[in-house]
């Protein structure tokens, strides 16, 4: 399959062009008591965050101890068969010229255009082969009847962004990146995934389409709090699902990731984002 | 505690909430909770993916359903895979 290759350079000047508002630096109209107890919450909620930060990496390390890993939890009981095997080695070489040749360059513009819009963890953009695997032998196993080609065109993440925003620019900052998106003519694959609300998780992950190759692509929104809370919560996760770990470890993990987001300072207005943009409604 | 089971739908690109892909269980014991899928090897399986789905991944959705749903759903897959139910 031939892939239209969009320039990084190309791609920035023709987003430039498109950015209208989008680009340029939203005018302050907060009157000055209004912007000091936002500014004032803002700080709070940081300081309160970093302490808590603290405290959590703490819980973590005790326990760690009190229920300590496997050196090598190795692969797991989940294997795909040499032909689903060959299938998601073979896509692998795919999903990473598109990404690399027309979503990236693509979401780096976007990032350029808005000086609070900010790309992280960009090294990991690309799911790698073996967690792929393991997607696709996780869902073909809950999945009865699905083949592997299926299971793999359904992956959301294979290739991932995530962009973080300060909790008062949380909303636009969000609400902005999805019409950018829609604009640059990417497709809103499902509703986004609000899990402000969630105790078990804080963030908004939305699934994209381009839509010559059909791939899917995950863009996910985060405050700074929330991100290190991710991150500071993946270890845990990763045991959750890790097939060997205790019942009982399961309860305390859960719990933990609990505490974790029970600590994250909520963006102003970021749990009522449920809908795509509105050239997406209309379509 | 006795033992308590939430049954969910799994619905992905390919099913429907009238026609789920799967389902998945979540079992609350004494002793921690557990999810498990109804495969295709027609057992039920430990599956992370109703954790997945918890920590946003939006590949699937699942949906609380009642047990005679779930069973419905699990007679059916038996019945696609040509096992007797």
């Amino acid at each position: 399959m031939e892939i239209e290759r969009l320039d990084e350079a190309d791609a920035l000047v023709a987003d430039q062009d498109q950015a209208g508002d989008q680009g340029v630096a939203t005018p302050e109209t907060r009157d000055q008591q209004a912007y000091r107890a936002e500014y004032r919450a803002t700080v709070e909620a940081a300081y309160s965050w970093d302490t808590a930060a603290l405290e959590l990496r703490q819980t973590w390390a005790a326990h760690k101890t009190k229920w300590p890993s496997p050196e090598d939890p190795g692969p797991g009981d989940r294997h795909l068969d040499p032909e689903a095997n060959a299938e998601v080695e073979r896509a692998c070489g795919r999903i990473r010229d598109i990404g690399e040749n027309i979503i990236t360059p693509a979401m780096r513009a976007i990032e350029s255009e808005d000086p609070d819009r900010h790309l992280i963890g960009l090294d990991h953009r690309l799911k790698g082969t073996e967690r792929l695997k393991e997607k696709v032998a996780a869902e073909l196993e809950a999945r009865p009847g699905l083949s592997a080609a299926q299971a793999l065109a359904s992956v959301p993440d294979a290739i991932r962004f995530t962009l973080c925003y300060t909790e008062d620019r949380y909303v636009a900052g969000v609400t902005g990146v999805l019409e950018r998106l829609t604009a640059c003519g990417f497709e809103l694959a499902k509703r986004p995934r609000n899990s402000w609300d969630s105790d078990q998780y804080k963030g908004i992950n939305t699934q994209w389409r381009e839509p010559e190759t059909g791939q899917r692509f995950e863009v996910q929104f985060h405050t700074w709090a929330s991100f290190e809370a991710k991150q500071l919560s993946h270890a845990a996760y990763e045991r959750i699902r890790d097939a060997s770990t205790p019942a009982a470890e399961l309860d305390e993990l859960e719990d933990f990731q609990r505490q974790v987001c029970a600590k994250i300072p909520i963006p102003p207005g970021s749990t009522e984002i449920t809908s795509a943009p509105r050239k997406e409604r209309d379509a | 505690m006795p033992e308590e089971i939430t049954y969910y739908a799994l619905v992905d690109d390919y099913s429907s909430r009238e026609k789920p892909g799967g389902v998945v269980r979540r079992i609350r014991r004494d002793e921690g909770q557990q999810d498990e899928a109804f495969t295709g090897e027609l057992i039920w399986k430990p599956t992370w993916l109703l954790h997945s789905a918890e920590r946003g991944d939006t590949m699937n959705d699942f949906y609380p359903i009642t047990e005679d749903e779930a069973m419905q759903i699990v007679d059916r897959i038996r019945r696609e895979s040509g096992s007797p139910s």
